[in-house]
C-alpha cells in the first residue's frame, strides 16, 4: 500500500448540469509529502476532495489512491484514508467519546492510546456533549476522528478553521509527526500563510483548473508581501523601481506602496535613506497571488 | 453499547417514537374500554349511514357492533394508517436526508462501509420505528381486551397490525427512494405526503363511484384495508402487494443511492 505516489488524479473533470466545476485536473501527490491545495472559494477544491472520497462520481478521468481506483475500491480505501470535512458537522447529541466509538464501529481501527494523546495535545475533553462545544472544539474532535486510525493518506479540508493560534501550532506538529511516520497529507486551504508554513508542495486551482504546482521549499516568489510606507515628504516611483524583488510600485503623496517577493534587505536599506515614519504590511490574499503570478 | 447506523438512527428518534407508541397504546385501550357503552348505539349503523361514511372511515359498518368491526372503524380503518403514514414519511425522508442536510453523511461515507450498508441499516431502523408504534397498538388492544369485556381475536388484530406496519413500510420506502434519487429531503417529504393523500382519495372515490373503481388498485389504503382484515382475516394478495412494493422501493433506494452524487 505504501506507494511512492499514494494519490494520483488523472484528467479529472466534474460537471454539474453541463457546467464544469473542475476541468482536466492532473495531480500527483508523493508519499511523506504535505501537499497544499490552494484556491479561492468556488475554485473546485472541495469538488476535487469529494471526488477523491467518492462522494461524487467523476464526469471524466480517474483518481487512484494507494494504487486503487477511488470508485471501484472505495470501501477498502477508506480504511487507509483519514478525512476532515470543511465546516464539519458532528452528532450533537453524542459526547466526543461516543462519537469516536461510533466512527470506529464503522470500520476504522482506532488507536485509542493515540486518541488519548491527541485529545491531550489538543486540550479537548471527550466527555462533553458535542452540541455544547465551540466551533474550535468541534474542529478538534473532527481532527481526532481523521487521525485516530493513523491512515496512510489524510485529506484535510480547511483543517485549522476555528482553531486559535496556539492550537494551530499543535496541529502543525501533529501533521509533521504523521509525515515522519511515512503518511501523506493533502490539505485544502485558502490560507496562503498556513500552506507556506506547513506544506512541501502546493497546487493552485482557479475556476476549476489546476494552474500551477509549486515546490514551496524551492521557490521564494510565493513569499509575497505588500507594504505601504509613509515618509515625511512625497517621493517618486523612480527612486524605488530599480530595486530587486520589488514590483507594483505606486506613490500617493507621502505614501509609497510596493509588493515584494523574497528578501526585504535591499528595500529596507533604500528606505532608511528617506526617513520613513510608518510601515504597514497588507494581508496578502490568495487572489492577489493569483492575479500577480498566475 | 453497540454503535451502529441502525441504533444511532433509532436512538435519534426514540423520543418521538416512544411518545407516538404510548399515545397509540392509550388510544387502543380507550377504544376497547368505550366499546361496551357504545356498542348498542352503533348497532344498525350500516342501514342508516351513507356509503360515503364507510368509504371515508375505512371500516366496515356492517360489523360496527362487533369488537372487531368497532376497532376497524375507530382505530384501524383510518386513524392508525394516517398516524403511521406521518411517521413513515418523516422517517423515510430523514433517514439519509437528515444526515445529508446536516453534513454528517460525509462522515459515514468516509468510513469503510458500502453505501448499500447505510441504506440497509437505515431502512431496518425505519421499519423498526414503524413496527414499534404499530405493535404498541396491538399491545393496547391486548391489554384492553384483558381489562375490559372486549372479545376480539388478537391474532386478527395482529394481522391487521402487520398490514398497518407494511402499509407504513411501503410509504417510508417511497420517501427513502425519492430521497435516494433526488437527494432532496423536501421533495421526499412532499412526494411521500402527496402519495398518501392521493392514495386515500383514490380509495374513497373507487368505493363511491363505480366508474372509478379501478383507482383502488393504485391505492395503498386499498391493499392495507385494516378494518376488513380484522373481520375477514389477512388477504395474502394484499400482503404480497404491499411487501412487494416495499421490496421494489427498497431495491431502487439502494441502487440510486449507490450511484448518486451526495451533498450537491
Amino acid at each position: 500500500m505504501l506507494l511512492d505516489t499514494p494519490l494520483v488524479i488523472n484528467d479529472f473533470s466534474k460537471n454539474y448540469r453541463g457546467v464544469a466545476a473542475v476541468e482536466n485536473l492532473n495531480l500527483r501527490v508523493h508519499r511523506e509529502e504535505i501537499f497544499g491545495f490552494l484556491g479561492p472559494n468556488g475554485a473546485g477544491k472541495t469538488t476535487t476532495i469529494r471526488a477523491i472520497l467518492n462522494f461524487i462520481i467523476p464526469s471524466k478521468g480517474s483518481i487512484s489512491i494507494l494504487g486503487k481506483d477511488s470508485v471501484e475500491d472505495s470501501v477498502d480505501l477508506k480504511n487507509h484514508i483519514g478525512y476532515l470535512p470543511g465546516d464539519i458537522s458532528l452528532y450533537n447529541a453524542m459526547n466526543g467519546n461516543h462519537f469516536l466509538r461510533y466512527m470506529s464501529s464503522l470500520g476504522r481501527k482506532a488507536d485509542w492510546a493515540y486518541v488519548k494523546e491527541l485529545s491531550a495535545k489538543l486540550e479537548i475533553s471527550l466527555n462533553r456533549k458535542i452540541g455544547d462545544l465551540s466551533k474550535g472544539n468541534k474542529q478538534k474532535i473532527g481532527l481526532i476522528q481523521a487521525f485516530m486510525h493513523k491512515p496512510n493518506l489524510l485529506i484535510l479540508d480547511e483543517p485549522t478553521s476555528g482553531l486559535d493560534p496556539l492550537m494551530k501550532r499543535v496541529f502543525y506538529e501533529i501533521v509533521q509527526e504523521m509525515k515522519s511516520l511515512g503518511k501523506t497529507i493533502f490539505i485544502s486551504s485558502h490560507d496562503l500563510t498556513e500552506v507556506q508554513r506547513l506544506c512541501d508542495r502546493a497546487g493552485f486551482i482557479r475556476d476549476g483548473k489546476l494552474i500551477a504546482t509549486e515546490n514551496l521549499r524551492e521557490i521564494s516568489n510565493l513569499n509575497l508581501r505588500r507594504y505601504t510606507i509613509t515618509f515625511e515628504s512625497p517621493k517618486k516611483v523612480t527612486q524605488f523601481n530599480k530595486l530587486k524583488n520589488v514590483s507594483d510600485i505606486s506613490v500617493d503623496g507621502n505614501e509609497l506602496t510596493v509588493t515584494i517577493s523574497g528578501s526585504v534587505r535591499e528595500l529596507i536599506d533604500e528606505l532608511s535613506r528617506y526617513d520613513p515614519t510608518d510601515l504597514f504590511e497588507h494581508e496578502t490574499s490568495l487572489e492577489d497571488l493569483f492575479m500577480r503570478y498566475y | 453499547m453497540r454503535y451502529s447506523i441502525f441504533t444511532i438512527y433509532l436512538i435519534s428518534r426514540y423520543k418521538s417514537i416512544l411518545l407516538w407508541s404510548i399515545s397509540m397504546a392509550l388510544l387502543a385501550i380507550m377504544f376497547t374500554a368505550l366499546y361496551e357503552p357504545f356498542a348498542g348505539a352503533v348497532e344498525g349503523m350500516a342501514e342508516i349511514a351513507p356509503a360515503e361514511m364507510e368509504a371515508i372511515w375505512g371500516g366496515n359498518l356492517e360489523y360496527a357492533s362487533t369488537p372487531a368491526g368497532w376497532l376497524g372503524i375507530e382505530l384501524y380503518g383510518i386513524f392508525l394508517p394516517i398516524v403511521l403514514a406521518i411517521i413513515a414519511v418523516n422517517s423515510g425522508s430523514t433517514a439519509i436526508g437528515g444526515e445529508e442536510d446536516s453534513g454528517t453523511l460525509e462522515l459515514l461515507l468516509a468510513s469503510p462501509i458500502s453505501r448499500s450498508r447505510i441504506v440497509v441499516e437505515k431502512s431496518l431502523s425505519i421499519i423498526t420505528q414503524i413496527g414499534l408504534v404499530a405493535i404498541s397498538v396491538w399491545g393496547g388492544v391486548a391489554l384492553g381486551s384483558f381489562l375490559f369485556s372486549f372479545k376480539v381475536s388478537l391474532l386478527d388484530v395482529l394481522s391487521a397490525t402487520i398490514m398497518a406496519w407494511l402499509f407504513g413500510t411501503s410509504i417510508s420506502y417511497l420517501s427513502l427512494c425519492v430521497h435516494s434519487i433526488t437527494g432532496s429531503k423536501g421533495l421526499a417529504i412532499g412526494i411521500g405526503s402527496l402519495f398518501v393523500g392521493l392514495s386515500y382519495i383514490a380509495n374513497v372515490l373507487a368505493q363511491l363511484l363505480n366508474s372509478l373503481s379501478g383507482l383502488k388498485y393504485f391505492s395503498t389504503f386499498y391493499y392495507y384495508s385494516g378494518g376488513t382484515v380484522l373481520v375477514e382475516g389477512l388477504s395474502t394478495t394484499n400482503f404480497l402487494v404491499l411487501a412487494g412494493a416495499s421490496v421494489i422501493l427498497w431495491i431502487l433506494s439502494v441502487r440510486f443511492f449507490e450511484t448518486r452524487d451526495t451533498g450537491v
